[in-house]
């Protein structure tokens, strides 16, 4: 209790909003005083709102790039007995915070999306609101079924197409289709300062990601049984995979240069190997039933009536999720930004 | 009033619900000073299985600061890197996730100062709550969970941070102390004058429409 008060300081307010126990000798207090308990609601309601900001917020990017942890940290706080120059020192954060990517894919200056809630009427859960777009909604999962005009989005979300419905999906390429002034999206590996291309997709999505990174990957997902050899000691949880989302220029057979820009490190080119096992994506319109059952779906839409997705777009995605449809950004709702379609694209799926 | 302790209780379990898979700080602690050792000796996993627990919550704690999602994500490879360099120095004196906010507190801090803005406003932190329920204690007592975000936003900086340090990144009243590195009693009052202005901002809001 305070000092010379009979009620609960707010130490053991705060507390028993976080961990009531009715052991305590305050939540005892606190069953017994209607004064105590207004108070601890008012704080009750102050932390929900906190949280429903931080809930708000868009995942964070992916962890620093492996060149900028390379070194020892017994070797970096050697070097810091001897301070480098500043201009150095600033430079080594510019490097990692330029290399940093996306684990699934955000992009500078995305706005908050919020998680559509079930207790919400007229909403359904697994919707993902789109910030910024009043009765705009996305759903992304496995899609479970198609029925004439309709499709069931696993968990249980039925999305309604129409004829003007855009659908799209990942189609196999060749490293032909690769041409100057493509967007495209490149894993791989690194190898003497070139990245080997695993998977190339083009014009397939982010369009405003310029970034080069790494991004995480889950193990069990195909592509990391692809790539075995990235495959990191347990209890790792994710795979991190070189990644790199630019403008294609001087495409070769062979080889390509990805041009990035971005606000953090200026334009940057990068040499991509490519081969006959490059698996190259591209995209093309599709009809609802050419979509593969089994498969990752994203769609953007209105909400219709008992919680039907009526979707203006729908486009399936590739295995990493990373390469998501480029036509859920080319044809979106009026007024929506393409930066709030990613983010509540990258949240659906988090 | 009941019914409003009802929705009051009903926001926390949802606002609970929604807060960041891995924003459990005693999990997060519990595998964190393990990590830390493993950060020391150059484990790149371990590195990313730290930002893995870590990362979201402090991103949402540093965003809730600087309101600007670059800077924010700037901040936070910027925390990382010195987690990276400085894990060796952790001495289990705090709570891991107290011990990488103040981490972040600090890279913000320089960041904004580059920035020529200020973190702390102390004339907004002067005023004391009333013990009274004013009219803008009853404005919080009416407002939904996300009129109150809403209001938070329009909180200042310093304001923001104690609020998302006490409840969004969980830490205890003491923790917050050992981050802001202020008494005790100066968070409480801190807090107390926090809420306040929410109240005051909710009450305008509810005014205007």
């Amino acid at each position: 209790m305070n000092a010379g008060s009979p009620h609960l300081d707010l130490g053991q307010l705060l507390a028993d909003v976080d961990y009531a126990s009715p052991d305590d000798p305050a939540s005892a207090h606190l069953a017994a005083c209607p004064a105590c308990r207004t108070e601890k609601d008012r704080w009750a309601a102050v932390a929900a709102g906190v949280r429903q900001l931080a809930a708000a917020t868009p995942p964070a990017p992916g962890l620093l790039a492996l060149p900028a942890l390379t070194r020892k940290p017994s070797a970096l706080r050697q070097s810091r007995v001897t301070r480098p120059p500043r201009r150095r020192r600033a430079a080594a954060v510019a490097v990692a915070a330029a290399a940093a990517l996306v684990a699934g894919g955000t992009a500078y200056g995305l706005t908050a999306a919020q998680h559509a809630s079930s207790a919400r009427p007229g909403t359904t859960a697994g919707l993902t609101a789109v910030q910024g777009c009043p009765g705009t909604y996305l759903a992304a999962g496995t899609l479970a079924k198609v029925s004439g005009t309709q499709a069931i989005i696993q968990p249980r979300i039925t999305v309604a197409t129409s004829a003007s419905t855009v659908i799209t999906r990942p189609v196999s390429g060749t490293v032909s289709d690769i041409t100057d002034g493509s967007h495209v999206v490149v894993l791989g590996t690194w190898s003497r300062r070139r990245l080997a291309a695993t998977e190339v997709g083009i014009e397939v999505g982010l369009p405003r990601v310029q970034r080069l990174g790494i991004v995480a990957v889950a193990p069990q997902s195909p592509f990391a049984r692809q790539a075995p050899h990235l495959r990191k000691s347990t209890p790792i949880k994710v795979l991190l995979l070189p990644f790199a989302a630019g403008t294609v220029a001087d495409a070769h057979r062979g080889s390509f240069t990805l041009v990035l820009r971005n606000p953090v490190m200026g334009v940057r080119r990068i040499q991509v190997l490519t081969s006959n096992s490059t698996k190259v994506l591209a995209r093309a319109s599709a009809s609802l039933s050419q979509l593969g059952i089994g498969g990752n779906v994203v769609a953007v839409g209105k909400i219709g009536s008992r919680g039907v997705l009526r979707a203006s777009t729908m486009a399936e995605t590739s295995v990493t999720g990373i390469i998501t449809g480029g036509s859920l950004l080319k044809v979106r709702p009026s007024g929506c930004s393409a930066a709030a379609i990613e983010t509540a694209a990258v949240l659906a799926g988090s | 009033l009941s019914e409003h302790l009802v929705r009051a209780r009903t926001a926390v379990t949802a606002g609970r619900a929604a807060w960041p898979q891995h924003a459990s700080s005693e999990d997060a602690d519990q595998n964190g000073a393990e990590l830390l050792g493993r950060i020391a000796g150059g484990d790149q996993a371990a590195m990313a299985e730290f930002y893995h627990l870590h990362g979201q919550v402090v991103l949402a704690q540093i965003l809730l600061v600087v309101q600007e999602r670059a800077v924010a994500e700037e901040i936070l490879q910027d925390t990382m890197l010195a987690v990276w360099r400085a894990a060796a120095s952790f001495r289990a004196e705090s709570s891991v996730r107290s011990w990488v906010i103040s981490i972040a507190r600090r890279q913000a801090r320089d960041r904004l100062r580059r920035h020529r803005l200020r973190l702390v406003d102390q004339d907004v932190l002067s005023g004391q709550p009333s013990a009274d329920p004013g009219p803008e204690v009853l404005a919080l007592d009416r407002a939904a969970v996300a009129e109150v975000a809403d209001a938070i936003r329009s909180l200042t900086a310093a304001q923001r941070e104690v609020l998302g340090l006490a409840f969004g990144a969980g830490l205890s009243l003491p923790e917050v102390a050992q981050v802001l590195e202020i008494p005790l009693g100066t968070v409480k009052s801190r807090l107390a004058a926090a809420r306040t202005a929410l109240g005051r901002v909710l009450q305008e809001e509810g005014q205007h429409r």
